[in-house]
């Protein structure tokens, strides 16, 4: 008795221990499950994924007259992915002869769609003859921008969204085949896969095989931590099931095919299969064939065990693998399997994720960028950004700058020298290239925005300008005195500038003391005007920065960068108005949807006329002046530019425009020493290659209103086709040499002496 | 909440058991540490000069979109190019400006701006792209852009008596509408 109730008592403790640890077990995970339920919820709903901030380049335009040649036009198509040989469908082209057949992908812009369509290209040597679409011919068209960069989360994660109804349904069928068979039927765990995976695992004495279904590998990667432990993998079991229970099996494999791992460029995972395919395949998802599905389901187990660019062969396997499974399933018939099986890998050897491209563009995007929004919302909202940059631009800025840059570098032993380019769009202000190192890849330093420098003889114009507003006290034909001088400074000393090589020409007009970019003329001119007057002409021309107001400013005693120069010649190169210099066009959500534009904006602080006198006497450097090697190099393109050098030539500078394009190079060292190199023989070799190397459109200034065409008794002359024997010098309205005679006969206007204002022009027009 | 999860996991009786045992084990695990930031270089110290700021950004196109010009815009039509100045206008930009003429109609400004950029980038040199511009910026209610462009308009012009004469009405009118007192 004693014994049956010790026993019956024993029973009892153990069970009145074992009921309330199994009530306070459940309740610890009930709380757990509500917990993870919680976990699940917040992160499904709302935005799944911190998504980078893509950046686009300015798109490719096509139009009868555009100048393009057909290798261009195959080069471009090449970076976006194209593939060349039969057309068959969107993102493939063919060339025949001088034409080439494309199916363009269309794009949908900020400003509106771009529809795809099938278009034969004509070409008429360096320029496009015409564009014929299905409904005859077409005006014009843009292909789809180039992705050039983005900004991305601190997750470091690269992902482009995919929806399931856009993924070529051989993916899905490859990646349950490999995967998850039974994804349709179970309800986020199958036991039969966990038996199977753990009588393996047994069998081979460690964990060989996981037995997780597709959501189980979801809730892992979107979840939890990498590690194998048994809590690691009833949580998985946990959220799992939970997840099924929240959400549609369609909504998880869509999550599943966004989220999945594949593959590595530096230090950023690549996530998604839409990501995954541009990664592999430089091609967009939609695109791909059985054979390259196959490969990117097959890839999903282990990314880099069966990376196609490293490790072919077993690529090879895994994809033929993949078709098999699909063929025993009957989702491919043998033929197809067979057929697949022969093909190629295919991989394109580089694609734009892999390379680390145009990183000084980029912060400059980033940079404009910061005011308007926030560093968080850059990276994380999947913001699409439309930047102005011009990839066939920016290609040759950066094969100038690397080509001649180390040509230079060998030439003077300078293995540090470093240079600095800079262009935009002499019409809009956008900029279309910038390089801010000798290695253009080199993400640091970006000499375009942060070196400053000082300009040298860069800053002339701007003294010549101020002197030509002032049309009746000086004309391009106004003797100047080229002589040794010393001017007194207000603070006692005296300064002696002195011209180049000691040559000193006497007296000289007016014209060619820019052309000759020379120094005591220039002085003597400048203080005829004012520094003062100089001053107000720089900072019109866009110049912001602290100027001093001393007469070495006169022969650029001022510090900018060469981003900061590039703006100053497009105000000359807009004719004397002044363009924001943009790098961004536009900025839409990650669905498209515009949240702000920058809009080409415009101000005007200088006479377009007087601009006019300018530009031609700079166009004269690059005839006949310190640049006139350029007319050589770039023939008929009728550029104007200024060369620029510092003291002991520790700056070589350039800067310069076509008709459609203003630059700005810069060539120095970074610890501001000598490098021997003049404006003409460092910074102008850059210059003139990256130009030559674009399809440049020659310079044709437009005369603005007030201008006339007068022959002076003592010259200067320039080439002017309206005056007899084909010579002469453009005049303002009052600003007319003493014996001067007009060219088309007419009574040229009186000197006006009352009227000195540099508005005259606007004025008449009110 | 609490009971919402009880309903599920009773739902889900085979997970019940691998619950069990799952509740003895005390704390979750972490979360995965933050990955190391992306190799994206600070910005060094002096950004770009802020005096030449971007333009303000536009609100989206949706939110401009409205019916007729502006209320404080004056009611004008952008002038009719003659039939010489149309033909003589090649394909490419003829066809960018018809489109800016629509988004502009429906009130898309920014993007028909944007159609006329895209024209400028072909023709830097066009008066009468130059003053479309302006046109177009008078409708939005941007009137000293308006008055601006068309004296870029009118810098490229030459003798075209007739441009110079309709950027002068942008001009005097952009004038007006910026000091209506006067």
């Amino acid at each position: 008795m004693p014994k049956r109730r010790s026993r019956f008592l024993t029973r009892r403790a153990w069970l009145g221990w074992l009921l309330p640890a199994a009530v306070a077990a459940l309740a610890g995970l009930a709380l757990y499950a509500v917990h993870l339920d919680r976990v699940i919820r917040e992160k499904f709903e709302g935005q799944r994924w911190a998504l980078p901030a893509r950046v686009f380049a300015r798109p490719l335009e096509l139009y009868s007259g555009a100048p393009l040649d057909l290798p261009r036009l195959v080069e471009a198509l090449e970076r976006l992915g194209y593939q060349r040989g039969e057309p068959i469908g969107a993102g493939s082209f063919a060339v025949r002869g001088a034409r080439a057949i494309v199916y363009t992908r269309g794009f949908q812009f900020w400003d509106g769609a771009e529809p795809p369509r099938k278009v034969e290209i004509r070409f008429d040597g360096r320029q496009i003859a015409g564009l014929y679409g299905d409904e005859g011919e077409l005006p014009l068209l843009r292909l789809e921008p180039e992705f050039i960069g983005g900004f991305y989360p601190a997750s470091n994660e690269d992902r482009l969204l995919v929806r399931l109804a856009e993924v070529p349904p051989v993916l899905v069928q490859a990646l349950l085949a490999l995967e998850d068979r039974n994804f349709y039927r179970h309800h986020g765990v199958s036991p039969r896969a966990i038996a199977r995976a753990l009588w393996a695992d047994l069998k081979a004495g460690a964990v060989v095989q996981g037995g997780s279904t597709l959501t189980q590998q979801l809730v892992k990667n979107y979840f939890l931590t990498a590690d194998r432990t048994v809590w690691r993998k009833l949580t998985e079991a946990i959220m799992a099931v939970l997840l099924e229970t929240h959400y549609a099996k369609d909504d998880i494999l869509e999550s599943y095919l966004n989220e999945v791992f594949l593959g590595q460029v530096g230090a950023r995972g690549v996530h998604g299969v839409a990501q995954g395919a541009m990664l592999y395949f430089g091609r967009p998802l939609g695109e791909l064939d059985t054979g390259q599905l196959a490969l990117l389901a097959g890839m999903v187990q282990a990314p880099s065990y069966y990376d196609p660019r490293r490790h072919p062969e077993r690529a090879t396997a895994r994809r033929n693998l993949t078709l098999r499974l699909l063929g025993e399933q009957g989702q491919l018939t043998p033929e197809q399997v067979a057929a697949e099986q022969a093909k190629p890998l295919r991989v394109a050897q580089r694609s734009s994720l892999t390379m680390a491209r145009y990183p000084a563009f980029l912060d400059l995007v980033r940079r404009q960028l910061q005011r308007d929004y926030p560093e968080q919302v850059l990276r994380n909202d999947g913001l699409r950004i439309f930047a102005t940059m011009d990839p066939a631009v920016q290609v040759a800025a950066e094969a100038a700058v690397s080509e001649q840059g180390t040509a230079l570098a060998r030439q003077r032993r300078l293995p540090n020298l470093q240079m600095a380019a800079v262009a935009a769009d002499v019409a809009t202000g956008e900029v279309l290239a910038l390089v801010g190192d000798r290695d253009p890849r080199f993400d640091g330093y970006n000499r375009a925005l942060d070196a400053r420098r000082q300009i040298g003889s860069l800053a002339k114009p701007a003294t010549y300008l101020a002197a030509l507003a002032q049309p009746q006290r000086f004309n391009l034909a106004t003797p100047l005195d080229d002589l040794r001088m010393s001017v007194r400074l207000p603070s006692g000393k005296s300064w002696q500038p002195r011209n180049a090589g000691g040559d000193y020409a006497g007296r000289i007009p007016l014209l060619r003391g820019l052309a000759e970019s020379r120094n005591s003329a220039t002085v003597a001119l400048g203080l005829q005007v004012g520094v003062p007057e100089v001053l107000k002409t720089l900072r019109a021309l866009g110049v912001t920065r602290e100027l001093p107001a001393v007469p070495a400013v006169l022969l650029g005693a001022v510090e900018l960068t060469p981003f900061e120069v590039t703006r100053m010649y497009l105000t000359l190169a807009a004719g004397g108005f002044r363009l924001h210099l943009r790098g961004i066009h536009a900025v839409t959500d990650k669905d498209g949807k515009p949240l702000a534009s920058y809009p080409l904006s415009v101000e005007q602080k200088l006479d377009p006329a007087a601009v006019f006198l300018v530009n031609t006497a700079l166009q004269e450097v690059a005839r006949s002046g310190t640049a006139r090697a350029l007319g050589r190099v770039l023939p008929g393109l009728n550029v104007a530019g200024k060369t620029g050098t510092t003291n002991d030539s520790r700056d070589s500078w350039f800067a310069g425009f076509t008709g459609n394009t203003v630059a700005a190079v810069w060539v120095g060292l970074d610890d501001n020493g000598e490098t021997g190199l003049y404006g003409a023989s460092g910074a102008m070799r850059i210059w003139a290659d990256m130009i030559g190397r674009l399809p440049a459109v020659p310079l044709t200034l437009t005369e603005p209103p007030g201008i006339h065409w007068a022959q002076a008794p003592d010259g200067p002359w320039l080439p002017a086709a309206q005056c007899p024997g084909g010579l002469g010098l453009p005049v303002l309205d009052g600003g007319v040499p003493p014996g001067a005679a007009a060219c088309d006969g007419a009574a040229l206007p009186a000197p006006d002496h009352g009227d000195d204002e540099p508005w005259r022009w606007l004025r008449r027009l009110f | 909440m609490a009971l919402a999860a009880q309903t599920v996991l009773n739902r889900r009786l085979p997970l019940l058991a691998v619950a069990l045992l799952a509740g003895c084990v005390s704390a979750p695990p972490p979360r995965p540490a933050p990955a190391p930031l992306p190799p994206v270089a600070p910005a060094p110290p002096p950004a770009l000069p802020p005096a030449q700021p971007l333009p303000r950004p536009q609100p989206p196109a949706p939110a401009v979109v409205r019916p007729g010009p502006p209320p404080s815009a004056p009611a004008v039509a952008a002038p009719a190019p003659s039939a010489a100045q149309r033909s003589a206008q090649p394909t490419a930009t003829g066809s960018l400006v018809a489109l800016a003429d629509r988004q502009a109609a429906a009130g898309d400004y920014a993007s028909a701006a944007a159609q006329l950029e895209r024209a400028l980038r072909i023709r830097p040199q066009d008066p009468l792209l130059w003053q479309k511009l302006a046109w177009l910026r008078l409708r939005n209610g941007q009137f000293e852009q308006a008055a601006t462009l068309a004296a870029r308009s009118d810098s490229l012009a030459g003798n075209n008596a007739d441009v110079r004469a309709r950027n002068r009405r942008i001009m005097e009118m952009a004038r007006a509408r910026q000091r209506p007192s006067e």
